[in-house]
């Protein structure tokens, strides 16, 4: 076991310094260095070179790199230009909104997908089963910015039952502890629908062919044989077998959620990394891009290696050396 | 694969054949409604050639960049037609075939009449990006005048006024002796009456005179706060959805191609080098990335299709590869190679052939997924810039009064996702017909 996550460890390894390297290269081959980028060309070349010897931009594109990576690995990943605040802690500011988003996201998610999912293969081939998978089918290929769109309309402003914007009300600090909650997941409901809806469509498809794949196997076969009632076979023998898979589609969603998460914060204004990003381009505070760039990534990788240590630890045959 | 010719237009199959009248019912529909630009079209695009050939003194004059919409719109029409014409005597064309096309008809089910349907979206969307000037009743930046025209309810009426051609500029030739010239000089000012410079803002007293008299039109999917009509920057959105979308799309399966094929026939170290490069893209999410190289390198639409491809060809990559290794395996890849043919033979007569179902199915869910990505992009307003429409942009714009007028970007977001499910189901149907091949 330790073995195997020492493995997964180091191969994750090249994948950061390869990111790392992506992030760095994207900066540099942008048209014009930094310094002309954020000077008023009004200013003398005299000083224009000062501030590129200062940088250190005038130094080889290896001795550049190398610098670049010593900083980034000790989290320096630049100041940011709007903020006027290193690049890190801005996004330490703005991360946490997006965790508590993409947490509810996961939840109605996986709540939504594997309940939907278990219904359709419990009666396989009936109406219901039918529905889930067609009505899955389109929710699952639906633009996260066409469903918020939707939800915006009718939730927010035909039924007002929920508000458009924003992650707390203006006056939440008045408020008492539960009541801020209670604001707080008022606040969190479309957005998360917003990112859910299309990946618990996704996740009760794959469920539900995970759990028909599962029910073929011998073993259900042999329980059954063995006089076994049905629900405990579904709940002790096929839940638990169908799950195993769905772990590893989690790993790959983490990156979708993220990408969701871009457009959803910026269309209910949701303080999160995503917006940050975006608001970053419009007042072209490139450190700070690259930064949320670098971050998701990093995110991502550390997803999908916890999901593949998750993976052996529950399903003991990734173990077994072949 | 001759099947396909006995068909109406695309398609054979009773289905089809209600789906394909369908769609050329419209089709007459339209020839008939827009006449007028129809037929100026058609006149322009077959007349502008031979006025360059023989008269190459007037040929600047008529050499119009901005009439090239039109000559690809009439272009596309000249095509259905002659397909038309030439599905109706299917008897004359391919009498001694006819018999075994129907033995051949594919079997009615309702997933494959579903995929049908899939298949004529498409078909119809490519139909109206390529002749959306014929089809939408307007320019898609044209503005009424906006004390009338501004978010009008689907299907409300507005008051349209639009400013006259200046006569000297194109109509000086009108008295010229050769009728050729004229006959083209006649068509080019009705298209160009049409173009949007000459349908701006007006009604005002500046302009007296050159005001062309107001018409009510019904703006049938509504307008936008700028008094624009909807309906016709969808159709006119379809061009740039599409047109990105495919050449995005072309990009990336190429370039996935090329990689999962090196990765899959080489093996070895380029397999794996390949491999680690393509898990390294995979590792950020595309839209942050998208969004990284927006922001430093700009958003012409050259750039923005770099950008979608350059973040969307992982997955096409891995399946080829993917398939290539278990091909390897294969008996009779086996045997060609102890045949002693080469592994470029081997890979034209076997691999390629036999990966072409995967990389269709997957090119046509990529162009989902990357119609997808420009859409949020130019939601977030880093894609296709304003004035140019956009489905993703038109969305984004009408974010700031969705509360008053939902219409404009309802039906953006309809044709949006009917594009990409269809797309989608599509690629179901290509896949299930591909390993239901024996």
């Amino acid at each position: 076991m330790a073995r195997l996550a020492a493995k997964r460890l180091a191969s994750a390894i090249p994948l950061l310094l390869g990111l790392l390297t992506i992030v760095f290269l994207i900066s540099r081959l942008a048209p014009g260095d930094p310094v002309t980028l954020f000077l008023s060309p009004t200013v003398p070349a005299q000083v224009a070179d000062e501030l590129r010897r200062q940088f250190g931009l005038d130094q080889p594109l290896l001795t550049q790199y190398l610098r670049w990576l010593s900083n980034a690995i000790q989290g320096n990943f630049g100041v940011s230009f709007s903020h006027q605040r290193p690049v890190l802690q801005v996004i330490a500011a703005f991360l946490p909104n997006t965790v508590i988003l993409a947490l509810a996201a996961i939840v109605l998610e996986l709540v939504f997908g594997i309940l939907l999912g278990s219904l359709a293969a419990r009666l396989h081939n009936s109406f219901i089963d039918k529905a889930v998978t067609n009505i899955g089918l389109i929710a699952y290929t639906l633009p996260t910015f066409w469903v918020g769109f939707v939800l915006l309309a009718v939730f927010a402003y035909a039924f007002g039952l929920f508000p458009s914007s924003q992650m707390h009300s203006v006056n939440s600090e008045a408020l008492t502890r539960s009541s801020q909650l209670l604001d707080l997941l008022k606040h969190l409901v479309l957005p998360a629908c917003t990112i859910a809806i299309p990946g618990g469509a996704g996740i009760a498809r794959y469920f539900r062919s995970s759990l028909l794949r599962v029910r073929g196997e011998e073993y259900i076969t042999v329980a059954r044989s063995m006089g076994i009632p049905e629900r405990t076979i579904f709940l002790l023998y096929e839940l638990p077998n169908a799950l195993v898979p769905v772990i590893t589609i989690f790993g790959l969603e983490i990156g979708t959620l993220l990408a969701g998460a871009i457009v959803t914060e910026t269309m209910f204004a949701w303080p999160g990394m995503g917006r940050l990003a975006v608001m970053a381009i419009f007042s072209r505070d490139y450190p700070l891009v690259l930064g949320c760039t670098l971050v998701s990534g990093l995110v991502v990788i550390v997803g999908n290696l916890s999901a593949d240590l998750i993976y052996s630890v529950v399903d003991p045959r990734v173990r077994v050396p072949s | 694969m001759n099947r396909s010719r006995h068909g109406f237009l695309f398609f054979s199959g009773t289905t089809n054949i209600v789906l394909s009248c369908l769609f050329f019912i419209v089709f007459l529909f339209i020839s008939v409604w827009r006449w007028r630009i129809v037929s100026s079209s058609a006149v322009s695009l077959v007349l502008t050639p031979l006025v360059l050939i023989f008269a190459q003194a007037e040929s600047s004059r008529f050499l119009r960049s901005d009439l090239w919409e039109y000559w690809v719109a009439a272009a596309v029409w000249i095509l259905i037609l002659l397909a038309f014409i030439r599905s109706l005597f299917p008897v004359f064309l391919h009498s001694k075939r006819k018999s075994i096309s129907q033995g051949s008809a594919e079997p009615p089910g309702p997933f494959l009449a579903s995929e049908r349907i899939g298949k004529l979206v498409l078909i119809v969307f490519v139909f109206l990006a390529l002749a959306a000037p014929f089809v939408a009743p307007f320019q898609p930046s044209s503005r009424g005048d906006l004390t009338t025209t501004r978010l009008l309810k689907p299907l409300e009426k507005g008051v349209v006024t639009r400013l006259k051609i200046p006569e000297t500029e194109s109509r000086s030739l009108s008295s010229a002796s050769n009728s050729l010239l004229r006959v083209l000089d006649e068509a080019n000012h009705v298209l160009l009456s049409r173009q949007e410079k000459f349908t701006r803002l007006s009604g005002l007293s500046t302009f007296e005179g050159q005001v062309e008299p107001a018409r009510i039109r019904t703006f049938y999917l509504g307008t936008d706060d700028l008094g624009r009509d909807v309906f016709s920057r969808i159709i006119y959105g379809t061009r740039i959805s599409l047109g990105i979308g495919s050449a995005a799309m072309c990009f990336a399966v190429f370039v996935g191609c090329l990689i999962g094929f090196l990765a899959g026939v080489y093996g070895g170290w380029i397999d794996r080098l390949l491999m680690r490069f393509t898990d390294l893209f995979l590792a950020v999410p595309s839209l942050f990335l998208v969004i990284a190289l927006v922001a430093l390198f700009g958003n012409s639409t050259a750039l923005l299709i770099t950008v979608l491809a350059a973040t969307g060809w992982m997955g096409v990559a891995r399946l080829v590869r993917g398939e290539v290794l278990m091909l390897r395996e294969r008996e009779f890849v086996l045997s060609a190679r102890l045949l002693g043919r080469s592994s470029l033979q081997i890979l034209r007569d076997h691999m390629i052939p036999n990966v072409t179902p995967t990389i269709l199915v997957a090119s046509v869910l990529q162009l989902g997924n990357v119609v997808l990505a420009e859409a949020a992009l130019s939601f977030l307003g880093l894609g296709v810039q304003p004035p140019t429409p956009s489905w993703g942009n038109m969305i984004g714009e009408s974010m700031a009064f969705l509360e008053s007028a939902w219409w404009v970007g309802v039906f953006p977001g309809i044709a949006l996702s009917i594009l990409v499910i269809s797309a989608n189901v599509v690629a179901e149907g290509i896949e299930k017909a591909a390993h239901t091949l024996p």
